[in-house]
């Protein structure tokens, strides 16, 4: 990818699947690299299969003043963020009638009003600093209704909103994308599916299979080059084609 | 060299996005196959590949007639064994609204930007069945929202969006990936034919 090289990034939830991939492709790509968590244990892992990481900072997304630190460390070490990849994200497997309050907030502060801490943050960062690119993970679950996720639903179709809206104001200095993982073989997925699952949600996908997460750090590694220096406002979607048509088109 | 061994069917390879993808692709490693009814502008995109040291040939085709889609492809699996990507970009606009649009252009519009993509695809997918694929549509950002006096070249981009998804389910299955493209104001030949000056304003990021 064009104009990787120099670049200093980001990635929340950078400490297992997605994120993680995206940390080493971005690593690959001659970029430097910061990843932010809230999991210090995954974070010491991460740190020790990419040891190249120009940190490894460990904060909560929903805690705003943890969220600053965070970030300002970034700058610190890095000289500057030019890349954001706002990705860190929680799900729980419930049904709409039993989720607890509790629950709801829960989804809500890390996938929405953390992604939003850390999107403002990063925001005014860039547009005094000759500006950059923040994309986040949304999800096909953002588009499309799915059972069983409801919270998690909500919060991804409010990611999607937020990015465009962004983008219109952030633009011309700042692009803003965001990208759409349909099923991803992560530790959140198999956290959550039996092999019996995995394998009868395959059959319904027009390829087959699920996404590696590799497969979306290519996606946040092509948005984020100069590549892709006309983009910005829009949804990126990698689920093998389930969302062409829903499930139940097969 | 993210091409290289594959080839690649590029048509409206003459001009434009077109041109700009097949001498990309050239350069990733790709041999290519240019069709196009401007032969002139083709065959120079053709020999601009080859001088530099690709491979590359212009048929000249008509995309609305199936005899010549057929023609097209049966030169590209014969010359050259195979066809792993299928950009289908050909595609023209009429500046009107219902009211001012004649039948012709009408059955033009939708022939060159929609019933050519059914005519070349149903020739190659056979050849893409055991190695897999890739097909790339040329849609537009008209095709997922309305423009002003363009209801032809809207109709026919909306369509493109559909025919891609359906595609892309019908064919996931053989290893054959179908997307689309919707590219918004871009500087072509084809962005200056009618309303000049127009295109750019209320665009973000204000350059195309």
């Amino acid at each position: 990818m064009r104009g990787l090289k120099a670049k200093r990034v980001l990635i929340t939830g950078g400490a297992s699947g997605i994120g993680a991939a995206t940390a080493a492709r971005f690593l690959d790509e001659g970029s430097a690299v910061c990843v932010l968590d809230r999991d210090a244990q995954a974070l010491e892992k991460t740190l020790h299969e990419l040891p190249n990481l120009a940190a490894a900072l460990a904060a909560d997304v929903s805690n705003l003043t943890q969220v600053r630190v965070a970030f300002a460390e970034a700058v610190r070490l890095m000289g500057s963020v030019d890349v954001l990849v706002n990705n860190a994200g929680i799900s729980i497997r419930h049904s709409f009638l039993d989720i607890t309050p509790d629950e709801w907030d829960k989804v809500i502060a890390v996938n929405l009003t953390g992604l939003f801490y850390v999107a403002q943050t990063a925001a005014r960062h860039m547009m005094e600093h000759g500006g950059g690119v923040i994309l986040q993970t949304a999800s096909t679950n953002g588009v499309m209704g799915y059972p069983f996720y409801a919270d998690y639903n909500a919060t991804k179709a409010g990611v999607i909103e937020l990015t465009k809206s962004m983008a219109l104001e952030l633009a011309p200095k700042v692009r803003v994308c965001a990208v759409a993982p349909g099923y991803v073989l992560t530790p959140m997925q198999r956290a959550e599916y039996t092999d019996e699952m995995l394998a009868e949600v395959n059959r319904k996908i027009p390829l087959r299979r699920h996404a590696q997460p590799e497969e979306i750090a290519a996606l946040f590694a092509f948005l984020a080059s100069d590549d892709a220096q006309n983009i910005t406002g829009h949804v990126y979607t990698c689920d093998g084609g389930e969302t062409a048509g829903g499930l139940a088109s097969r | 060299m993210q091409l290289a061994g594959k080839v690649a069917l590029i048509t409206g390879g003459a001009s434009g996005i077109g041109r700009a993808t097949a001498l990309l692709f050239a350069r990733e490693g790709a041999a290519i196959v240019l069709a196009d009814v401007n032969a002139d502008a083709a065959r120079r995109v053709a020999d601009e590949i080859v001088k530099t040291g690709g491979r590359a040939f212009f048929e000249p085709v008509d995309v609305t007639r199936a005899a010549d889609c057929r023609r097209l492809v049966e030169r590209a699996i014969r010359e050259l064994g195979r066809i792993d990507i299928l950009f289908n970009n050909a595609g023209i606009i009429r500046r009107a609204t219902v009211l001012d649009l004649s039948e012709d252009d009408w059955d033009r519009v939708m022939a060159v930007n929609v019933k050519s993509i059914y005519l070349l695809s149903r020739e190659v997918i056979p050849h893409m069945q055991k190695a897999g694929g890739t097909i790339v549509n040329m849609a537009s950002g008209w095709g997922l929202a309305g423009g002003a006096k363009a209801a032809v070249y809207c109709a026919s981009k909306g369509a493109v969006v559909l025919l891609t998804k359906a595609m892309a389910i019908d064919h996931g299955p053989q290893n054959i990936r179908v997307n689309c493209i919707c590219p918004g104001a871009t500087l072509t030949p084809l962005a200056w034919i009618p309303m000049q000056g127009e295109t750019t304003n209320g665009i973000p990021c204000r350059d195309s």
